[in-house]
């Protein structure tokens, strides 16, 4: 038969590791966002609806257009290409220039050009295109997509369809842009589910990306609450920025405020132990005050109901066990069980109350000292 | 008449809900050519043709021009409604292209000088396409031979390649001669032979693909092809076919692809340009099409006065 370019353009797909290790290992592709982000990479920040996505990818644009840090990461100076499809132009504008004014800059020093793109029929091949022709030789080091949802590449849910725009999307990158894009979360609430899934449709998006940053609120109690309104204004919602980053090692996650028209880090380590929403602690916070009174409320009345049966076990000469302190027991007149005690002293249960051995015997006994000394 | 329903059938093509001045004769054609190729007859076409003409053209196409579609229409051959949209490429393209650095001295071409016309011609199509041997029957490949690139089609012999399959090498002593004053082409893959035209439908295999360069002079195009695709008794060995001289100022260059589909030839022939022009060798990407005509070998280029000279052929 003979040899084919066919076959040689399969052959010249297969690599001697050997040629590329050692001591012809290349370099990586140069930092756009210190620690997050190379060139020729993907970047996907998901968040909910209203999080300041959008103003967070105008304050990249500016970051990375003047060199300064984003949210503590350190950007090395290069231009950047901002595609925009969601916003009339005019209030792209604007809102570009509320982030440079609070930012402090007097502009982008020519680094930012825009692609405003609202109204057009685009897909992800078309903006590619466009920014392989317009830039040429020499590609942007940043393409912002805002927002990547309102590209019509086929629909959302279909891991085809978004592999097939992914790609397109991995053309631009291949030119030694890096790209960053914005994507809304799923309904439901994001907290309770991987940081890579929550983002909405095809769980492609999670898995094609380099660096996955997400925005998820926090659920702060009341002093936490009362500190962040001081600094920030009382509309100041928290949030929660996390990494999953495949080039680079986790950065930990950052307690961030939508401090408007920017995202800022909160100072301080006061809201480190903020619950996400959506997570079972930030339910039993959002359940809100009043809840929690009532909660602590019945749990001092059983406590001391516990304490009452404790007591005439004693003057009856009998072991507190958990029987013999159900049989003295009645909770809101009803009769109380064996299995209510067995529940009201596991190691979870919010009262003082536990058992312990004594002797051949499960006993209850009270974990405060003080209550123990008091009525022995 | 049997009725074909349409609904069954995938669509390429809608006619719109209400075609206007200007765009009617255009629509009717495509509404026509799409019906035939799912398999209308000649009575179906002409049916379907009197029906959307009163129900969706206004004003209507006039009876003379409406029988002048129907007529071109029915000359095109009658589909089996198979056509569901363009398959997907199976080959990748590699992002690492190879860098060839070696020097490959002219003088392993042999001379040819000696050989006539019509030795040049069958070494040729003996070298690009399949089983053209005297002593085979049939021949597996129709070649296409044209006379001008200008007008093709003209009298009798745009399917010269045709009539070499049914003839031998006789064609070509018949041909040659004959065409000495006009240049004569060849399309670079082999054609179904009863298609009788030259389109992106009408490829039997793709086998080859033309590499030709405008920009080099014409020692550095040769000197370049060797460089990249010589390989005469090595690994890569059957990959470079044919070199012709096209008689002006650049050689034709036939290398041996066998893509799979007509996608993966795009991917193949941007890989073999890719290439060409990583290792120094601008082309003209336009060749990338699978039915473009290349000089043939022994005819003589009509505008030049010179021979379209062959250079060298794989086998030989």
């Amino acid at each position: 038969m003979g040899f084919s370019a066919s076959q040689w353009r399969s052959e010249s797909l297969l690599v001697n590791v050997d040629s590329m290790t050692g001591m012809h290992v290349p370099d990586l592709a140069e930092p756009i966002i210190d620690g997050v982000l190379r060139r020729g990479h993907l970047m996907m920040l998901t968040g909910p609806p209203k999080a300041g996505k959008s103003w967070s990818m105008a304050q990249l644009a500016y970051a990375v257009a003047s060199g300064h840090d984003w949210m503590g990461f350190p950007c090395h100076q290069g231009n950047v290409c901002y595609v925009d499809t969601e916003l009339d132009p005019n209030s792209l504008y604007n809102r570009l220039d509320r982030v440079r004014a609070k930012m402090g800059l007097a502009d982008s020093g020519g680094n930012i050009l825009a692609m405003p793109l609202r109204g057009k029929v685009v897909n992800a091949e078309s903006i590619a295109n466009t920014i392989n022709d317009a830039y040429g030789e020499h590609p942007p080091a940043l393409v912002i997509i805002d927002s990547i949802y309102s590209i019509e590449t086929g629909d959302e849910n279909s891991a085809g369809d978004m592999r097939e725009m992914m790609q397109h999307l991995g053309g631009i990158a291949a030119s030694g842009s890096a790209i960053a894009f914005a994507h809304h979360h799923a309904k439901g609430s994001a907290g309770s589910r991987n940081v890579i899934d929550r983002g909405s449709g095809s769980g492609v998006f999670g898995r094609f990306v380099d660096a996955m940053v997400d925005l998820t609120p926090i659920v702060p109690d009341d002093e936490q609450k009362g500190m962040l309104e001081a600094r920030y204004g009382e509309r100041a919602v928290p949030m929660r920025m996390s990494f999953v980053l495949r080039e680079f090692a986790d950065p930990g996650t950052r307690n961030v405020v939508f401090d408007f028209p920017l995202l800022r880090q909160i100072e301080g380590d006061y809201m480190d132990d903020a619950p996400e929403d959506g997570s079972a602690e930030a339910a039993r916070r959002k359940g809100g005050e009043s809840n929690r009174r009532r909660n602590d409320r019945r749990w001092g009345h059983i406590d001391e109901s516990i304490g009452r049966a404790v007591n005439q076990c004693a003057l009856d000469g009998v072991a507190p066990t958990r029987q013999n302190v159900a049989d003295r027991m009645t909770m809101d007149g009803c009769e109380v069980t064996r299995d209510n005690v067995l529940r009201w002293t596991r190691k979870d249960a919010s009262t003082k109350w536990r058992v312990r051995h004594d002797g051949p015997e499960w006993v209850v006994y009270c974990t405060d000292d003080s209550w123990a000394a008091e009525n022995v | 008449m049997p009725r074909i329903e349409w609904d069954n059938v995938q669509s390429g093509y809608e006619l719109p809900v209400r075609v206007v001045e200007g765009s009617r004769n255009d629509e009717m054609h495509r509404y026509l050519s799409s019906i035939r190729g799912k398999g209308a007859s000649d009575e179906q076409v002409e049916a379907a043709a009197l029906e959307a003409n009163a129900a969706h053209f206004e004003p209507p196409i006039g009876e003379t021009e409406l029988r002048t579609i129907i007529r071109s229409v029915c000359t095109y051959e009658v589909g089996d409604g198979s056509y569901h949209g363009e398959p997907e490429p199976t080959a990748i393209l590699p992002t690492n292209i190879p860098i060839i650095d070696r020097h490959v001295d002219v003088d392993v071409l042999p001379d040819l000088s000696g050989m006539s016309p019509n030795e040049q011609a069958k070494a040729y199509v003996r070298a690009c396409f399949d089983g053209m041997d005297e002593s085979q029957m049939p021949w597996t490949d129709t070649i296409c031979l044209t006379r001008n690139l200008a007008a093709p089609w003209d009298d009798g012999y745009e399917y010269a390649g045709t009539l070499l399959g049914m003839a031998g090498y006789e064609a070509l002593d018949k041909y040659l001669p004959s065409v000495e004053d006009a240049g004569m082409w060849c399309c670079v893959n082999p054609l179904l032979p009863d298609r009788y035209r030259r389109d992106k439908t009408s490829v039997a295999a793709y086998r080859n693909l033309l590499v030709e360069c405008d920009t080099l002079t014409m020692a550095d195009q040769l000197q370049k092809m060797l460089d990249i695709f010589w390989d005469k008794g090595g690994h890569r060995d059957g990959l470079l076919r044919a070199i012709v001289d096209s008689g002006n100022k650049s050689y034709h260059c036939v290398i041996r692809v066998d893509s799979r589909s007509r996608q993966d030839y795009a991917i193949d022939a941007q890989f073999v340009y890719d290439l060409c022009e990583r290792n120094g060798l601008p082309v003209d990407r336009k060749c990338a099409n699978p039915t473009r005509l290349t000089r043939f070998p022994g005819a003589m280029r009509a505008n030049k006065g010179r021979m379209q000279r062959l250079v060298w052929a794989y086998g030989l």
